[in-house]
């Protein structure tokens, strides 16, 4: 920098200085809305970080183990049990779903047999603590075996008994001998779809729900030694894949203990994070506003510099310089509400978290939002600066808008743009979901235009209306009009807040939809898991009889896990994200002999009724498509710790929607057919006689697990509720910077609306006619506003719905009518509040100052 | 037309509450032209605006026209100023986004008269601005806007007028051909006219010459 630009930038730093020494008063806004969507982004960054690291920290306690070995159908064999064994100590688990009952009732369970070494961290805690002797075998006082076993408070509940009832359990009765109150490994496991039941492995056996092919989980869990780290754990993992690479098991480590909650609880920051990030750009408005104010209040000040020689750029300097520091205060503000967040949380709301959050200061979130705030106060400020570098010393002294330009030159607009730009790619770096984020950051970007588009075509259609006859109407028509009206503000800040809220409305409204009303009406009434290949016959041909039945479907279920594809391990290949999910575990697999329904053939053809060549696979289009394969491509699949491998010969394009039995992957009969496993059957029936027709069925087939699907719908309809009042709660916090800016908006235009409002009493106009004139002013933006952000929130959810859920689409007529109205009633309030405080202020002071 | 019994207004202020006028008493009967003078900062401006009903007194009565302001609203007050009261300033106080024919017919609007641009239309030709009735105030010089502000304070033929300093803020010339219009109006319509002015020689111009000095009044004449 040559000594000229030295001095200059020095002079430009003692002015900035001496100009903030009147105060922040006309920073307010400014300030809060900085400081609310960095807040934001910090606090939900932070928030997140500290679940996912103490996920990590209490992995061994939440997996129960260094190393999880699971193992699905079948127990290990010999030789992998030796080897798992020799790795550390080991604690055997096995997990399934399954049905208790008590006289006429029967309840789903998570059934968990553990054996004494179990839990090999955290602590298991009962009520009353009889610890895990409670499981042991007693009699009754007829002699008759009791088998016992633990139970979650919720099973207790709904059962309506107490510690020590005896429940039935496949063949065997189980006494329920204490609560479990806490379970250390219980989110190990996902979200939990039924209560728990804990019994001994003895006892699983005794109760005849240890049949082949049935779908039990099998977990080996290794304690390692104590100065086993990550390394080490990853060169078992890689031992064990070398070893047994047919083995078909699914390993875990306590570096992620919970990969799905692990994955949710990433998820959901990212859309919060983006939301914070919405915030801001509405915010943003608001600091292009205050910026604005603040640099007509000083137009004096500039206007002199400027006559006593001071260049546009060295006053750009001036102000630019009082923005940074001003921001600079901003976004430290919001990293430290954002940093304390964590132990704020732990502190108020530590018992109800699934895990124990580590509450310390994560610096990447920190950084992540700093950035944010940084280029969107950047974005927003530069505009309203540069026009000072370009307007004209005369025009500043006569304070007429007319002459001036208002355009600030191709350099900012340039800087603008690379800060926009800087603000998506910072988006895409923070975000998992890369996809998401474009959407996001395209649907927000539309609508600011929409908006500012539809600020001007009003501005347009008000100067074009007329001077109507009625004064109130004449007066909001012209104030919309005029010089520096906050339309644009308005608008953008209304709507952009708006358009969120009603998006995420829409998008539960069609899910709630979907549950209430359309599933029900596409699902089976019962989902019956573990009939026998014995039992399968007799099981169908009662169901047939049955006269409140109407449809009956049954399938084969196995269970196998994609080990490669053509040779390349499924480790080493990259599916498209929404494809993934498919190589993660065992997925659910069939064999038939004829297409099954529920789908349609779109590529290849099925096999002959009796084929019986080498195995062939028909698999999901959509699927394959994502994993990049196609008809001709080999599969392999473990399937009962046997590899199998198999030609894709068909796609078929499954409709998911429709609620019935479908999978990825349908094989040829052989050799599937042969091998052990279990059937899967869906029932569709009146629902008078629903549960009848199940206790039927757990009495019959006490082996066989019932999933009434109404349950299962509830249990997902209330966890999406849940998170829909979570999501719609943090929302409001871009109604809340919307807010701010429009006060900020009604703050900058208060001094004309005293002026106005002390006219217009002298001339004998009530304060009602004052407040009607401005309430048709506001009402008329808000309305603009509302039916925007409505047809962008629509837009949005169909895009979400129908596009990346591939569910059908329905249009919420009264969601948005309340949506729009209540937008317009909002913003017409908050002018009025506004004006109210115009129209309370004395006449004389203002008509003695003008 | 207009009756004062011992007004007193005290405002507050940084250093203190200041007694602006401090025990007013005047009369002024209708059609009447009243004069006030004093120097700045005599209480004259305080004493139009408690006249007009914008500046409530701290203690004393205030009649005009019948009208008792300490037993009247806000409201009141307001919907009284449009039919009885003109007021006429020294900054004009035209609304910058409305028209000088919007101006004009303003208030007769507010009173709910339908004629308010015919009324405004003709009164807008005889202050000799026929040509300027679709203009805003910013394309106006200052004689104009305060030609539109004389028209709009008698659009509603009110039987009291007040004009504060009305050629205040405009060059000799002008400043005389303004109180010559004002005056013609006033004497047409036998309005009582309220002239707030530091100038003697308009003040003479009037009925009656009332000085005031210090929140009182000095001399009446």
């Amino acid at each position: 920098m040559s000594e000229q630009n030295a001095i200059g930038f020095g002079l430009a730093l003692r002015l900035a200085r001496r100009e903030l020494r009147g105060g922040l008063a006309g920073f307010r806004i400014f300030l809060l809305c900085l400081i609310l969507g960095i807040a934001t982004i910090a606090s939900v960054g932070s928030l997140s970080s500290a679940l996912v690291a103490g996920m990590g920290a209490q992995g061994q306690a939440i997996l129960g183990a260094d190393i999880d070995f699971r193992l699905t159908h079948r127990q290990a064999f010999d030789e992998e049990k030796a080897w798992l064994e020799a790795q550390g100590t080991v604690s055997e688990i096995a997990t399934m779903r399954t049905m208790v009952r008590l006289e006429e009732q029967s309840l789903l369970v998570e059934a968990k047999a553990v054996d004494a070494l179990y839990p090999l961290y955290g602590a298991l805690d009962l009520a009353p603590p009889l610890g895990l002797a409670a499981l042991q075998t007693t009699t009754d006082a007829q002699g008759n075996v009791l088998y016992g076993a633990l139970a979650e408070q919720t099973l207790f509940d709904r059962l309506e008994v107490a510690p020590g009832a005896i429940v039935g359990l496949g063949q065997i009765r189980l006494q329920l001998n204490a609560v479990v109150t806490a379970e250390p490994d219980r989110t190990a496991g996902g979200f939990p779809l039924a209560p728990r039941l804990l019994v001994s492995p003895q006892t699983l056996q005794a109760a005849g729900l240890l049949q082949p092919g049935s779908l039990i989980n099998y977990h080996y869990r290794i304690k390692l030694p104590p100065e086993a780290d990550v390394a080490s754990m990853l060169a078992i993992r890689a031992e064990a894949a070398d070893k047994f690479p047919n083995a078909g098991w699914r390993i875990r480590d306590r570096s992620d203990a919970s990969p799905s909650l692990r994955r949710f609880i990433e998820r959901l920051g990212l859309f919060l994070t983006l939301v914070g990030l919405t915030a801001l750009v509405v915010g943003g408005v608001g600091v292009g506003n205050a910026i604005s104010a603040y640099v007509q209040k000083r137009s004096e000040s500039i206007a002199i510099m400027r006559a006593l020689g001071a260049s546009g750029r060295f006053i750009f300097y001036v102000y630019a310089l009082q923005i940074a520091v001003l921001t600079i205060l901003g976004v430290l503000i919001g990293l430290a509400i954002g940093a304390a967040t964590p132990l704020a949380v732990k502190f108020f709301f530590g018992a109800l978290l699934p895990v124990e959050i580590i509450a310390q200061i994560y610096p990447q979130p920190l950084m992540a939002a700093a950035g944010f705030g940084i280029l969107s106060a950047a974005a927003f400020a530069l505009w309203p600066l540069g026009k000072i570098e370009k307007t004209p010393v005369t025009a500043l002294f006569r304070q007429s808008l007319g002459d001036v330009p208002q355009n600030a030159g191709k350099p900012i607009i340039l800087a603008i743009g690379l800060c926009f730009v800087g603000l998506a790619a910072l988006a895409l770096l923070i975000s998992e979901r890369r996809d998401v984020a474009i959407w996001f950051g395209l649907g927000v970007g539309l609508s600011y235009l929409a908006l500012a588009g539809a600020a001007r075509l009003i501005i347009w259609l008000a100067k074009r209306a007329g001077r109507p006859r009625q004064p109130e109407l004449r007066m909001a028509l012209s104030n919309i009009t005029r010089p520096n009206a906050p339309v644009k503000a308005v608008m953008l800040s209304m709507g952009l807040s708006v358009t969120l809220l009603s998006a995420i409305s829409m998008v539960d409204g069609n899910i709630n939809a979907q549950i209430s009303n359309d599933l029900p009406e596409r699902t089976p009434s019962f989902f019956f898991l573990d009939i026998q290949p014995h039992q399968i016959d007799d099981f169908l041909t009662s169901a047939k009889a049955n006269p409140a039945i109407s449809r009956v479907e049954a399938s084969p279920l196995l269970r196998g896990q994609i080990l490669a594809v053509n040779d390349v391990a499924a480790a080493a290949l990259t599916p498209a994200p929404e494809a993934a999910w498919v190589l993660r575990g065992d997925r659910g697999l069939t064999y038939s002999i004829a297409e099954p329904s529920g789908g349609e053939l779109v590529a290849g053809q099925w096999w002959a009724a009796d084929y019986d060549g080498p195995p062939l696979i028909s698999f999901d289009v959509d699927i394959a498509r994502g994993l990049g394969i196609g008809i001709g491509d080999a599969v392999k699949v473990n399937i009962l710790g046997r590899p199998l491998t198999a030609t894709i010969y068909n796609l078929r394009k499954i409709d998911w929607a429709s609620g019935g039995m479908n999978f990825v992957m349908v094989f040829s009969p052989a050799p599937l057919s042969s091998a052990p496993h279990t059937h899967l059957t869906t029932v569709t029936m009146a629902a008078a006689q629903e549960a009848a027709f199940a206790r039927e069925v757990a009495v019959a087939y006490p082996n066989v697990t019932i999933i009434r699907v109404k349950e299962a719908i509830q249990a997902a309809s209330s966890i999406l509720t849940n998170l829909g009042l979570a999501v719609r709660a943090m929302s409001t916090i871009t109604l809340i910077a919307g807010i701010l800016v429009l006060a900020g908006a009604m703050a900058s235009g208060h001094r004309a609306r005293v002026y106005d409002a002390v006219v217009m009493k002298v001339l004998g106009a009530t304060r009602r006619r004052i407040m009607l004139a401005y309430a048709i002013e506001y009402g008329l933006m808000g309305l603009g506003a509302a039916l925007i952000a409505a047809a962008a929130g629509t837009l949005a959810s169909w895009g979400l719905i129908a596009g990346a859920m591939q569910a059908s689409w329905i249009f919420l007529p009264v969601t948005l009518a309340v949506t729009i109205i209540a937008a317009v009633v909002l913003t017409v309030i908050l002018g009025l509040i506004g004006t109210y405080a115009a129209l309370s202020a004395p006449a004389a002071p203002v008509l003695r100052s003008e | 037309m207009i009756r004062i019994e011992n007004l007193h207004v005290t405002l507050p202020s940084r250093a203190g509450d200041v007694n602006i006028l401090r025990g007013i008493d005047l009369t002024v009967a209708a059609g009447q032209k009243l004069g006030l003078i004093g120097p700045s900062g005599s209480g004259k401006s305080t004493l139009l605006m408690v006249l007009a009903g914008l500046e409530p007194p701290t203690k004393g009565d205030v009649e005009v026209a019948g009208h008792v302001y300490t037993k009247m609203s806000e409201d009141d007050l307001a919907r009284f100023r449009r039919q009885h009261i003109g007021i006429v300033f020294q900054s004009f106080h035209l609304v910058p986004t409305m028209t000088a024919m919007e101006n004009v017919a303003l208030p007769l609007e507010l009173a709910g008269q339908n004629n308010g641009f015919e009324v405004a239309r003709e009164l807008l030709a005889e202050v000799g601005l026929a040509h300027r009735l679709d203009h805003y105030p910013a394309q106006m010089s200052g004689g104009e806007q305060q030609r539109v502000a004389i028209a709009r304070a008698l659009s509603a033929n009110p039987p009291v007028l007040f004009a504060d300093e009305p050629t205040g803020n405009l060059d000799h010339a002008t400043g005389q051909a303004i109180m010559d219009l004002l005056i013609k109006l006033a004497d047409q319509r036998k309005t009582t006219l309220v002239l707030i002015t530091h100038d003697s020689e308009l003040a003479q111009r009037c009925d009656q010459v009332v000085s005031m000095r210090d929140g009182k009044i000095e001399v009446a004449a």
